[in-house]
């Protein structure tokens, strides 16, 4: 994400949810994400490379090169999450660890 | 607060290319061809670093193709600000936009300049890495702004190796001066450090000038300029620093560390983006010894012997603010009051370990003087003791300085988000 690629990951069940709560932008226009909520990890693995397998990467290939494309606001999307200090995802983490620090006072 | 950046090609991208601004006269087709683009391997032309700098301050911006209220910022990076290509660019942008701000977060311009570019051209506004003067601005369309402070940390713009804890029981030297890249001030702090024999116990780096760069052209010229700039012709000691320098030119030897961070694969030898050290040359010496670029933004010596700065004042690079981040002690040799502007950007200086008394000496060479006698004195056990306790006052001013740098709620970027929305609050009222 920092590097302004595209991604999409193997993790634990709801990962992709997980990133959208957060406020990341998730490459749904890319990639068919039904995988992400599947229990079994072994076929959520499945799931997930069966659908890379199946992929247009003509299009993929389209939609990441052209500028003014979903995916390309997303990769800027999620660059400003990351790097702007004021960005949501800032805001968000600077409120959880002061959260923390008032308990830890109070404690 | 949000700002609205403009663009035209695409987000991220520079408002000018290659070829908008080309010069079918002659034929020039490289003008937005910036310094930070060249890295031989990727289609990087259109760089712009504006939002990183947004970002790292945390301020909010959008990309907007509205140009009425947006801010049209044109990156000019490294392209030399004597040069033709800089002159058309400027031009081309000033009959393109209507209120372009030309910006280098990488480069100072000297302010002469700055000047005969804004009286040329009355809709533009013009932003180098230089740092303001506190108090009076005399040209409201010039906005310096220490655009190297932000580069620092922004992991777009430098990919910086940073040591999260030095072992401070190493220390073998006094110091490192590290000045690789000729520049005559650099070739003058040479000249004084081998003229003291210091640097035969120290790590110094020094490289002979390329007369194929423009920076490092007319040496000769350029080293008597500085010094009889300075009165060595009134002065025979100076006088004979002058010749000593001269022969140096000449005479002096590359010096390389016994062992360099190897950038893989295959990038320049000298990248921009990449700034790293073997951690010897921070563990081994009890302090650096910095030698600054000079920006040249001092009126009125040479009529008043008055030094003041108009607009920008001392330049602050990664020179001085590397060794700072590292946790490295610092005395630097840059333009005078240097070390009382870092104060006023919320930094400590030193002053518990070297006399800083030379700092408003206006003359540079009694201060490169000062500073290699106040090297060459000071006691290698006392500095080796002050280092290496964790508690002493030097300590207590690394964590200070570290503080300021790394935490994005110090005196430093409060300082720099509120002097940058003032800049932009006032470029949109223009």
């Amino acid at each position: 994400m920092l590097n302004g690629h595209p991604w999409i990951s193997y993790a634990e069940i709801g990962y992709h949810n997980t990133m959208k709560e957060m406020g990341f932008e998730v490459h749904d226009e890319l990639f068919d994400m039904s995988f992400d909520n599947i229990e079994c990890l072994i076929s959520r693995a499945h799931g997930l490379v069966t659908m890379v397998n199946n992929l247009d990467y003509s299009y993929i290939k389209t939609q990441v090169t052209d500028f003014k494309s979903e995916t390309r606001q997303k990769i800027l999307h999620n660059q400003n999450m990351l790097l702007n200090k004021n960005s949501r995802l800032w805001q968000e983490l600077e409120y959880v660890m002061l959260n923390y620090i008032r308990i830890f006072n109070e404690f | 607060m949000s700002f609205k950046l403009l663009y035209n090609f695409a987000p991220c991208k520079n408002l000018i290319s290659n070829t908008n601004a080309f010069d079918p006269v002659n034929h020039i087709e490289d003008l937005s061809f910036v310094w930070n683009d060249y890295d031989n391997y990727s289609n990087s032309q259109r760089i712009t670093d504006i939002h990183n700098m947004f970002n790292v301050l945390g301020i909010d911006y959008t990309w907007s193709k509205q140009e009425d209220d947006s801010l049209a910022f044109i990156n000019m990076g490294s392209i030399p600000h004597n040069s033709e290509r800089y002159d058309n660019t400027v031009k081309y942008a000033s009959e393109t936009f209507k209120k372009p701000i030309i910006y280098s977060s990488q480069e100072p311009w000297q302010l002469n300049f700055i000047e005969k570019q804004l009286n040329r051209y009355d809709n533009i506004i013009m932003m180098d890495n230089a740092v303001p003067v506190d108090g009076k601005q005399y040209m409201d369309r010039y906005k310096p702004f220490p655009f190297m402070i932000l580069r620092m940390l922004s992991l777009p713009s430098n990919i910086m190796m940073i040591y999260p804890d030095l072992n401070y029981m190493r220390i073998k030297q006094k110091f490192n001066c590290l000045l690789w890249n000729w520049r005559v001030e650099k070739h003058i702090c040479y000249s004084y450090i081998r003229s003291k024999n210091l640097d035969k116990k120290n790590i110094i780096t020094f490289n002979k000038p390329d007369s194929n760069l423009i920076a490092q052209s007319n040496v000769t010229d350029r080293l008597n300029d500085f010094f009889i700039g300075w009165g060595s012709d009134k002065n025979p000691s100076v006088k004979e620093m002058q010749t000593y320098a001269g022969e140096l030119l000449q005479n002096a030897d590359n010096l390389k560390l016994r062992k360099d961070v190897k950038i893989i694969p295959d990038h320049p030898t000298i990248n921009s983006n990449f700034r790293g050290l073997p951690k010897y040359v921070y563990e081994e010496t009890a302090f650096s010894l910095v030698c600054e670029s000079f920006c040249g933004s001092t009126y009125d010596y040479a009529e008043n012997q008055q030094t003041f700065y108009k607009d920008s004042q001392a330049f602050i690079t990664e020179k001085t603010l590397f060794p700072l981040m590292n946790g490295h002690p610092w005395i630097t040799f840059g333009e005078h009051d240097f070390h009382k502007g870092m104060e006023t950007y919320g930094f400590s200086v030193h002053d518990e370990l070297f006399d800083l008394s030379f700092d408003n000496n206006p003359n540079s060479l009694e201060r490169i003087d000062n500073i290699t006698d106040i090297v060459e004195d000071i006691d290698l056990e006392f500095i080796k003791e002050q280092v290496g306790n964790r508690n002493s006052e030097t300590h207590k001013k690394i964590r200070h300085n570290k503080y300021q740098m790394f935490n994005k709620n110090s005196f430093l970027w409060k300082k720099l988000k509120l002097q940058f929305i003032k800049y932009m609050d006032e470029i949109l009222e223009l």
